[in-house]
């Protein structure tokens, strides 16, 4: 049986993403976000979870910086990571956990923007369409640099 | 690993960082024969446990010790900065055998035979001069005697650290619970249930007070080794440290105070390695040959302030600048303080051995960042430099004030809440002005500059361009400094829960932290020191705005400054704002009777009210409003203080054309036209006059 691991996907308009199921802590849906003013777009807003504030970073800002901007309505899905405490990533929706297996995937193309490349770790291709999967560390990592890079330039 | 071994090992710990700090005190007070007996003591009872644990062979390197002790404290030795070494290493030896103890519970494979001969060596020699130590420690706190061990056990237990942290997360999700209760009992009816959530209140923030203290240790504990730390890098350095210490009784969650254990460890190294010059240097440059050191703690704002400062060389801002550029980076523009704290920007080029090449400075930023706080630096060229650390409080509580703007909902802490204004619009015309292009209100008869939160947040650029909306505003004092804040409304105080904001968001210094309201939603707490020096109300270029501000009271005492009320629906009148002393707002509940008289207690005193509308004759209706606090002029009458009431004031207003004397009307010196409108001009000492005041005839203040 060849190699595989099990991604939780979800999407961001009709694109589907995935990361590792190991990485998601849970899946929470219509929670109420609180504006951080001055902060990045990035920075989708703070949430209450059980009683400690957690920081949802909008994938659609992260990823394509604000190109998928037309989604209607608000993102609404959040998941928490389960290795960076107190960040959960901010989507338009969750989907199902899928089985890849590794001989469907492969690196991302170079019709992908250079931007988005560095954040997948591969592209899997499934019965029902195409997964991107994330790398979460560096999804982590460039919204740190996001919103160092902003803050650099107007904090003092 | 077996409970009497990792006693032992706690012990042993504790005792080695005790002896080590007394250490260090000896090498200042070589005398003090308490210091060498406590010293003996503890390494006497660690000898008995290595003893009753069967590590025989390192009772005789404690042993050595001991005797080594015994023989400075009967004087038949000196002490010398070799005594101090070979005690130190002493310290060091046990620190790693109780290290080796901890991982495989055996006393290691170390030799210590070099160490034991030395010691030994040393108490065998003639008595030596004393030479002169290389660094020294002194602490500004004020008990510093340690404990004799009796006493240490019978006043604490051990608690395992995951019992209380358990505990303090049951009793943060009361604190919130006990949160929704209040909000939801306060608009009870039912007085016993009322009565009951108050008693749950009141014990709920005791039982956090006394839980929090458990998790909270003094900022001593980290700073304790320090006195030995300067002293090895001063030494290895050559340089001369004195180090100082203040404040370290300012307690902080002893999480935090292990992470930054690692960061304030490694600025001093730094501080010390790179910041202070050699002796020589210093002295040719006027300097004390010592360099010295200060830390200190405090808490603001719902968080710990850290500063360490030296009085060295200081950091050289060009050469940042220029290996800014040459690194090729944008950091061209970016302010240099900011700089030192990237990756790779020491301006040293060989790799020092103290503390690397600029390896640790974005470190330690980033693991301040990482617990919420922030890292800021000022330096001087010659002065030195300072550092200041910012962390949170986490799980404390404040009190605070919630306040709306641009429907978002902030917690303002109450250490730096004077009182809240709220202006109707025609107040706000009034009271609102700019100066220099900058919003001010005046609040009784003092100016104060105006920051709109709104537009400081960026949440509405437009905010303050209506100056003449209802508004309300929240009155600051940073140290001296008042200011106002204008929000859309201000809602109640509460005791909040500080949570810190998280790696991400560290960094962004508008505010202190977040909390989580009664109602489960989450609120940012807003740093007010932050925000006004942000705005530049407090900092350096404030004290241009506050130059100008501070002139403004005299520009006020300009004689032709009138003070415009009115007594009457129709009409107004004025008095020269030269001749008044202040102007207050009283609550109609502070006027008594003294005789046939009303007064006020004002300042120590007794101050007579006269109704200036009672006593001029004056045509028209006056204006009722039963309810309504009385405005006040108050008026010195040669020696007296007397407050003349008025209906309504209106505004000080300069008036730019003369004065139309009349003599028809008592009380009344002329009239003018002010905000076009006439004006007559009242003369405060006739007033008095005419109110005929039980205190006597005074002469007037115009003769």
């Amino acid at each position: 049986m060849a190699e595989g691991r099990q991604l939780c996907t979800f999407y961001l308009g009709s694109e589907c993403f995935g990361i590792d199921v190991t990485e998601v802590q849970e899946v929470l849906r219509n929670r109420e976000l609180t504006a951080v003013p001055l902060a990045p777009a990035v920075i989708g807003g703070l949430i209450n979870i059980r009683g400690d504030i957690g920081i949802a970073v909008d994938m659609g800002e992260l990823i394509e910086g604000g190109a998928r901007a037309d989604a209607e309505g608000r993102r609404s899905t959040l998941l928490t990571l389960a290795r960076h405490d107190g960040i959960g990533l901010l989507v338009d929706d969750s989907g199902d956990v899928v089985e890849v297996r590794d001989e469907d995937c492969q690196a991302p193309p170079e019709t992908l923007g250079a931007v988005l490349r560095e954040l997948l770790s591969s592209v899997c291709k499934l019965e029902s369409g195409l997964v991107l999967a994330l790398d979460t560390a560096r999804l982590v990592a460039r919204a740190e640099e996001s919103v160092a890079a902003h803050f650099s330039a107007f904090e003092r | 690993m077996d409970e009497v071994i990792q006693e032992f090992v706690v012990e042993a710990n504790e005792g080695v960082d005790q002896i080590e700090r007394e250490l260090v005190r000896l090498e200042r007070t070589p005398d003090d024969i308490s210091v060498i007996e406590s010293i003996s003591r503890t390494l006497h009872s660690i000898q008995g446990g290595c003893g009753l644990l069967g590590f025989g062979t390192r009772e005789a390197l404690a042993h050595a010790g001991e005797s080594l002790l015994g023989a400075l404290r009967d004087h038949e030795i000196e002490f010398s900065p070799q005594i101090s070494n070979a005690l130190l290493c002493l310290v060091d030896a046990i620190r790693q055998i109780m290290a080796c103890v901890e991982s495989d519970e055996t006393d290691g494979e170390a030799e210590y035979s070099e160490l034991i001969q030395s010691l030994v060596g040393l108490r065998e020699a003639a008595p030596e001069a004393s030479g002169e130590a290389p660094g020294e420690a002194t602490s500004t706190d004020p008990d510093t005697q340690p404990l004799a061990p009796s006493e240490l056990v019978s006043r604490n237990i051990r608690v395992n650290v995951e019992l209380l942290e358990g505990l303090m997360n049951v009793v943060g999700e009361l604190v919130l619970a006990r949160n929704q209760l209040l909000q939801r009992t306060g608009r009870s009816e039912d007085r016993p249930l009322v009565a009951t959530a108050q008693r749950i209140d009141a014990i709920t923030s005791e039982l956090q007070e006394r839980v929090m203290k458990t998790r909270m240790q003094p900022i001593e504990s980290v700073w304790a080794r320090f006195p030995r730390v300067c002293r090895d890098v001063a030494e290895q350095c050559g340089k001369r440290v004195r180090i100082e210490m203040s404040g370290g009784d300012t307690e902080m969650d002893r999480t935090l105070l292990e992470a930054i254990r690692d960061p304030l460890t490694h600025l001093l190294r730094n501080a010390i390695d790179h910041g202070i010059e050699t002796p020589a240097e210093r002295t040719a440059a006027g300097k004390p040959a010592a360099g010295r050191i200060t830390l200190l703690a405090f808490h603001e704002s719902g968080q710990v302030n850290i500063e360490l400062r030296d009085d060295g060389a200081g950091i050289d801002l060009d050469a940042v600048r220029q290996r800014a550029a040459a690194l090729g980076r944008e950091f061209a523009e970016e302010d240099p303080t900011r700089l030192v704290f990237e990756p790779g920007f020491s301006t040293r080029d060989q790799v020092s051995r103290m503390s690397g090449r600029g390896v640790g400075m974005d470190v330690v930023r980033t693991n301040i960042e990482k617990l919420g706080g922030s890292v800021d630096l000022q330096t001087g060229r010659g002065e030195g430099t300072a550092i200041r650390l910012r962390i949170p409080l986490t799980l404390a509580t404040i009190p605070t004030l919630l306040v709306e703007a641009a429907s978002e909902c902030f917690a303002i802490p109450q250490l730096h809440l004077r009182e809240t204004v709220r202006l109707n619009s025609r107040d706000a015309r009034a009271s609102i002005h700019r100066m220099a292009g900058e919003p001010m209100f005046r609040l009784r008869g003092q100016i104060l500059p105006l920051i709109y939160l709104s537009a400081a947040l960026e949440l509405d650029a437009d905010a303050d361009a209506s100056d003449d909306a209802r508004i309300t505003i929240v009155v600051l004092q940073i140290d001296e400094r008042r200011f106002g804040l204008a929000v859309d409304s201000v809602g109640d105080t509460q005791e909040i829960v500080v949570k810190p904001l998280g790696k991400l968001l560290g960094g962004l210094r508008a505010y202190a932290g977040a909390t989580i309201m009664g109602d489960g939603r989450v609120a940012l707490i807003l740093d007010v020191v932050a925000l006004a020096q942000r705005a530049g109300v407090v900092s350096e270029h404030a004290n241009e705005m506050h130059s100008m501000m501070d002139a403004a009271p005299e520009w006020e005492l300009r004689s032709d400054q009138l003070v415009v009320f009115r007594v009457r629906e129709q009409g107004q009148l004025a008095i020269p704002l030269a001749q008044i002393t202040r102007l207050e707002r009283i609550a109609l509940d502070r006027v008594e009777r003294a005789g046939n008289h009303r007064v006020i207690q004002y300042r120590d005193g007794l101050v007579p009210l006269v109704w200036i509308g009672e006593v001029l004759d004056l045509k028209g209706a006056p204006i009722a409003d039963a309810d309504a606090p009385l405005d006040v002029i108050i008026y010195t009458h040669g020696e007296q203080i007397v407050g003349l009431v008025v209906a309504e004031i209106l505004d000080i207003i300069e008036n730019t054309r003369g004065l139309e004397a009349r003599e028809d009307q008592p009380g009344i010196l002329g009239s003018t036209v002010l905000g076009r409108r006439v004006t007559d001009v009242v003369d405060p000492a006739a007033v008095v006059r005419l109110a005929a005041l039980p205190f006597g005839e005074v002469e007037s203040a115009n003769g």
